[in-house]
């Protein structure tokens, strides 16, 4: 079965199937892979530096990082402990080392960390080493403090590139080339991330399809065009073209998509695709983003591929991408941060800068679903006539989990993208307080002690129906405005608190006057999506309908209160347990 | 590989931005984002040791002298420095490279080709030599005027007589 999947793999055309894979000079290029179901052992040098925050649990971060790409490659991945002295050199020990040698200086250069992966002929990788920059960062747990270079992240990033991964061009992906401290988002695996490691290892899920084409312009093949698939403003794979212009993004769940290409004109740069092909970095230069087929949507069935070629035009798209301001606040001091992670129901600013951003007017900037933007609060033109602007955002309280991304299109119609600039957090990754595990976040959250993801609010007076006395009526001076709160099916009495456990058991007392239930299902729900990479789970798995729940109209409807990846037997339970302490 | 910060990026003043609304904008920043960057032309003109304008005579992998790693000699024929640097012809040693079937995949190497033109930022090795700044960051194809793909990263960029005035403006007059 390996030899004939070879020779397929040999004969076929050179083609980006789908996210961005290492590549060696074979003409077509091959991938190079770690033999299936391999059990790949690092072992961790004892030479530290002192640029290590104290209490990092080194081994614990590393073997975390590593492993996160466990279950899409098949790979079994370790850390074991080794000697000082560890050496970068093919000896068949893959090395991850902190050592400061004069040969770990020449092999980083300028960069945080870097994976050396030494493949045969048969591009069958043998070794990874991966080492980490000495001077200039800290790192640590960036989820604990954001000064810290996050160590976990950075070694999931490593680790991709050890398994043969190149780097994306979506943002909020682990293998996004650029990054710095605090991004500690970057340890959870992004959905374009997981399914390019099955892809790559050959473990795609069953019932998933493909989308396919060419990218063109004025006929002729486009070299280094990204290729997006996205529901509602949501990647959730790209491609990158090599040079006869093809792409194929595989293993993606059957439901409807809209396809664009753009240009790699920042912040993702072609200097970040190296080997093989990639070494030409002369790419396609600038295009206009291009939506496939009008931006109308794909199409993917499970087991079928959706071909549809896409025909770019000349000239160029607003060309946007996050600004730093200076630390004095008065200028902007570069490019960067590159993603921001944001919890449900958050506010925020943002600056934008780039040529074109000053033909986009205000109303025409837009960002993925969940995300509104609330004001253009300051535009103009920077000392080097770099339009900016600064926009101020909001994100739904029921916003769910993955990336977004930002668009602004001018006057002509032609639109700029930064393709998964924006990540929604779940709560827990965030370190806040989700005590319902409904993801909606701590003061964000209209009903913080019971599992309402919809933040169903009848009235809008800002308590969520399932904590609300009175959903149908702001509740005044301890009357309901007069109305019938009986009708509402899951209303709760003002004499009674319930509280469901998480065995179902139910449980009341009396004297208060909100409802709670804690169901440990739920929360197990959450904890599963981190552990396994949640970002695919909550890109993916939401399939064609999968949305925000915020966009559809949840109205008051009790059965839209129950979750049904966790325990709904439990909301079920407390339901009736409320209508029969009612009757 | 991922990249580090870097000091000495080219700032840029917020002309209509009121200093107030700065603040409070750098307030909000200030939790959520980081500073990260990869090089703009000021930054790689300042780091340097070398600038030059070459074309790839020859290139060749090699097992380092430790036998442990493979690397890569490009010697570079030079038809104009533009900071640092003497001489006709400069050898840029990268780890990475393959040799007798084995690769060493090193992605922070600038890969060259032999006959290509290039404009090349260069800094010294550890181990001895030179290397490109910034791996593939540092090296630029150029074709008679024109950078390719040097536009898209450092627009307004797109010829090499502007890269020219920005690289002399960066290094104070010189070349």
């Amino acid at each position: 079965m390996k030899r004939i999947l070879l020779a397929v793999a040999l004969a076929a055309p050179s083609v980006a199937m789908g996210y961005a894979f290492k590549l060696d000079s074979s003409v077509p290029a091959r991938k190079p892979v770690w033999p299936a179901a391999s059990n790949v052992v690092f072992t961790l040098g004892a030479d530290r530096s002192g640029n290590i925050a104290a209490g990092t649990d080194v081994m614990g971060s590393l073997t975390t990082g590593l492993q996160v790409w466990e279950e899409p490659s098949g790979l079994r991945i370790d850390v074991v402990s080794g000697p000082s002295g560890l050496q970068t050199a093919m000896d068949g020990q893959n090395a991850i080392t902190f050592a400061d040698t004069a040969a770990n200086r020449d092999a980083l250069g300028e960069f945080h960390a870097v994976t050396l992966i030494w493949w045969d002929g048969n591009a069958r990788i043998t070794e990874a080493d991966i080492i980490y920059r000495r001077d200039t960062v800290t790192f640590g747990d960036a989820a604990d403090n954001e000064a810290y270079l996050d160590l976990v992240g950075l070694t999931a990033h490593e680790a991709g590139h050890a398994l043969g991964m190149e780097h994306t061009a979506i943002q909020s992906a682990t293998m996004f080339p650029y990054g710095g401290e605090g991004q500690y988002w970057r340890r959870a695996l992004d959905a374009d991330d997981i399914l390019g490691a099955r892809h790559s290892y050959g473990r795609a899920l069953p019932g998933r399809g493909t989308l396919s084409g060419q990218v063109l312009r004025n006929g002729s093949p486009v070299f280094q065009a990204h290729v997006v698939a996205e529901q509602n403003g949501r990647p959730v794979a790209s491609a990158i073209t090599l040079h006869d212009g093809n792409y194929a993004i595989t293993s993606l769940p059957p439901g409807s998509y809209q396809l664009y290409a753009e240009p790699l004109d920042g912040p993702f740069y072609p200097a970040a695709l190296t080997g093989g092909e990639w070494d030409n970095t002369t790419g396609a230069g600038v295009f206009l983003t291009t939506y496939a087929i009008n931006g109308n949507t794909l199409t993917v069935t499970a087991g079928g591929n959706a071909e549809t070629n896409i025909s770019v035009g000349t000239g160029a798209s607003p060309n946007i991408m996050f600004a730093t301001p200076s630390t004095d606040g008065t200028s902007f001091a570069g490019r960067g941060p590159y993603a921001v992670s944001m919890a449900p129901g958050a506010t925020g600013s943002i600056a934008l800068i780039g040529n074109g951003l000053d033909a986009v007017t205000d109303g025409n900037f837009t960002m993925g679903s969940g995300f509104s933007v609330t004001a253009v609060t300051a535009r103009g033109m920077t000392t080097t006539n770099l339009p900016f602007a600064i926009l101020s955002y909001a994100v739904s309280g029921a916003a769910t989990p993955g990336a977004r991304t930002i668009f602004a299109e001018n006057g002509s119609g032609q639109q700029g993208t930064m393709t998964g600039a924006l990540i929604v957090r779940a709560c827990p990754e965030l370190g806040g307080s989700d005590p319902d595990a409904d993801d909606v976040c701590g003061s964000a959250d209209n009903c913080a002690s019971v599992n309402n993801p919809g933040q169903e609010d009848r009235d809008s007076d800002g308590t969520g129906d399932l904590c609300d006395e009175c959903p149908d009526h702001p509740f005044v001076t301890g009357v309901c405005g007069g109305a019938s709160s009986a009708s509402s099916v899951g209303n709760v009495s003002s004499s009674a608190a319930v509280q469901v456990s998480s065995t179902g058991a139910a449980s009341s007392s009396t004297g208060g006057a909100t409802s709670r239930a804690s169901s440990t299902g739920n929360s197990t729900a959450t904890s599963a999506r981190l552990a396994s990479g949640g970002r695919e789970s909550s890109s993916l798995e939401a399939g064609a309908g999968g949305d925000e729940p915020g966009d559809s109209n949840v109205g008051g409807c009790a059965s839209q209160r129950v979750r049904t990846d966790g325990a709904p037997g439990l909301f079920l339970a407390a339901l009736l347990l409320l209508l029969a302490r009612r009757r | 590989m991922l990249t580090a910060s870097v000091s000495g990026t080219q700032t840029c003043g917020m002309r209509q931005l009121p200093r107030a609304g700065a603040v409070l904008l750098l307030s909000l920043f200030c939790t959520a984002l980081t500073t990260e960057r990869i090089p703009d032309l000021a930054a790689l003109s300042h780091s340097a040791s070398a600038i030059c304008v070459a074309r790839v005579a020859s290139q060749q992998s090699r097992w380092d002298a430790h036998n442990k790693l493979i690397v890569t000699d490009t010697t570079l024929t030079v038809t104009r420095w533009l900071k640092g640097g003497t001489g006709t012809t400069t050898v840029v040693t990268e780890v990475g490279g393959s040799v007798d079937g084995t690769t060493l995949h090193n992605p922070a190497r600038a890969v060259f080709t032999v006959g290509g033109s290039y404009l090349v930022f260069l800094t010294s090795r550890a181990t001895g030599g030179q290397r490109t700044l910034w791996g593939p960051y540092g090296r630029v194809v150029t074709s008679d005027s024109a950078l390719q793909g040097w536009e898209v990263q450092h627009p307004g960029a797109a010829t090499l007589p502007v890269v020219l005035d920005h690289i002399r403006a960066a290094v104070g007059g010189q070349p």
